[in-house]
């Protein structure tokens, strides 16, 4: 695998901003994929941005019947 | 969290991404620990080559056979497929931390009293993964078998335990013994 730099952010509007001035990065949460592929060098970030703590775990209802899931 | 100012954060220099390394803060089987680690490292490496844990075991370094699962804040994964960086802040427990020879955890009794296992070499990850898999169901989550998904308590049949214990694979095919150990402890008649 090769080597990256790696941050960990926690809110959408950093990840954002982190992966537009990246554009060599990925972003990573699980990792079950992304791992595998970067082992292989499929895949080869120069710089890795961990979503993994994004408050996004909600499940809300909208006004129209909706639900929109926090993922 | 890494802390880029810190000189033990980075000792290389941005050319020189192959010698970066990152400081990890985690808890393992209860015991703080700070380390400094490369960015490739999985957590399984972090635990087995730095922390000399070697309960856990290294199968197929490929998440699919689930020989590397430990439970991370209570919830199970394969730390093959996880770096260690992302576990900064982190609660982890391997089977070291699950009991003793002593004071042997439920399923490792189970797991012995109905000879669950041949060569052994799965068995950490799948007593971990089983500890894992009660608190989800214990805590409501179906399973891709589960025929009311709504339903709050979910009993675990033999058909539950194999398809919430899929993801660890016995070589030695030692299932039908695994299944009625984890049986022994959910439904409270272990040994």
């Amino acid at each position: 695998m090769r080597s990256f730099t790696y941050e960990r952010v926690l809110d959408p509007g950093t990840a954002c901003a982190a992966a537009a001035t990246r554009p060599d990065s990925k972003f990573i949460c699980g990792g079950t994929n992304l791992i595998d592929l970067m082992r292989l060098e499929i895949e080869r970030p120069a710089h890795l941005i961990d979503i993994s703590r994004l408050p996004l775990t909600a499940i809300e209802e909208l006004p129209q019947g909706q639900l929109r899931i926090g993922a | 969290m890494i802390d880029e100012s810190d000189p033990n954060t980075r000792l290389g220099e941005h050319e020189h991404p192959w010698l970066l390394a990152y400081s990890v803060a985690l808890t393992v089987n209860g015991r703080p620990y700070r380390l400094t680690v490369d960015p490739r490292t999985s957590l399984l490496d972090l635990l087995r080559e730095h922390l000399q844990l070697t309960g856990t075991k290294k199968g197929c370094d490929h998440g699919q056979c689930g020989a590397c699962t430990v439970l991370v804040n209570g919830r199970r994964i394969t730390s093959c497929l996880t770096l260690a960086v992302m576990h900064d802040g982190d609660d982890i427990l391997t089977i070291e931390g699950l009991g003793s020879q002593d004071n042997l955890h439920p399923l490792q009794a189970a797991f012995i009293e109905r000879d669950a296992f041949q060569c052994g070499y799965c068995t950490p990850g799948q007593i971990c993964s089983a500890v894992g898999m009660l608190a989800e169901a214990g805590a409501g989550w179906p399973s891709h078998v589960t025929a009311d998904v709504g339903i709050e308590q979910v009993e675990l049949t033999r058909t539950e335990i194999r398809e919430r214990m899929s993801g660890n694979i016995c070589r030695c095919a030692a299932y039908p013994n695994i299944i009625a150990a984890i049986r022994d402890v959910s439904e409270g008649t272990a040994q």
